[in-house]
């Protein structure tokens, strides 16, 4: 799943850190969700969203396959 | 040991889980031939690491069928479901099976044939039911929508 979840946090003005103190996941949940190497839950996705100020569709997509 | 709440962890845990339930189930194999091949097959039954073996097994079978009763009413949507006497019925002929074969194996005792065939009816009655009652809680749930 892709997503703009770093240049979203970097425009909040948070750290990784900060984020998933807010989140309440690690710190590495959170560079692992930014290098879309795991996909976070509705639940965590939205969290994330609250925490950055941004609506989840700016946030998480999934691109549709080309037929 | 703080509580873990990061959803990620959660899941490797449970991996963690799988693999230790792995190991524990093939070290309690190990264990449960290595009697066998020393001291005999009834030694290996009577042990009681069989016993755990077998009602985790039961315990995990039972914990699945959670599982095969959501897939199953997925897949098998169209089809009607099948009425709770014939599990009863099954249930009755594995029953007499069990005690017929119980008891052409030992005439002697024919109080232990009556107990075999009760014990593997309510033992299939029971499983079947508790399947029974999962799919047509599934059901109530889709009709709900």
């Amino acid at each position: 799943m892709m997503n703009h979840v770093k240049s979203a946090r970097i425009e909040a003005g948070l750290t990784q850190l900060q984020l998933a103190e807010n989140t309440g996941v690690t710190r590495q949940t959170i560079s692992l969700i930014e290098k879309g190497k795991y996909n976070p839950t509705l639940k965590l996705c939205l969290a994330i969203c609250y925490a950055v100020g941004k609506s989840l569709d700016e946030l998480f997509w999934i691109e549709e396959e080309k037929s | 040991m703080k509580r873990i709440t990061d959803e990620r962890l959660i899941l490797v845990n449970l991996k963690n889980f799988r693999i230790a339930y792995i190991f524990q189930t093939v070290g309690m194999l190990a264990v449960l031939i290595y009697i066998a091949f020393t001291s005999g097959s009834r030694e290996a039954i009577e042990s009681p690491f069989f016993l755990v073996m077998m009602l985790t097994n039961i315990l995990l079978i039972f914990l699945q069928m959670r599982v095969t009763a959501d897939v199953e009413a997925t897949e098998k949507k169209c089809k009607t479901p099948v009425p709770y006497y014939v599990f009863v019925l099954i249930s009755l002929a594995v029953g007499v099976l069990m005690g017929l074969i119980s008891w052409f194996t030992d005439r002697q005792h024919p109080s232990f044939a009556w107990i075999s065939g009760t014990i593997f009816f309510v033992c299939f009655l029971g499983s079947f039911s508790f399947m029974y009652y999962l799919k047509k809680k599934r059901a109530n749930d889709d009709d709900e929508e």
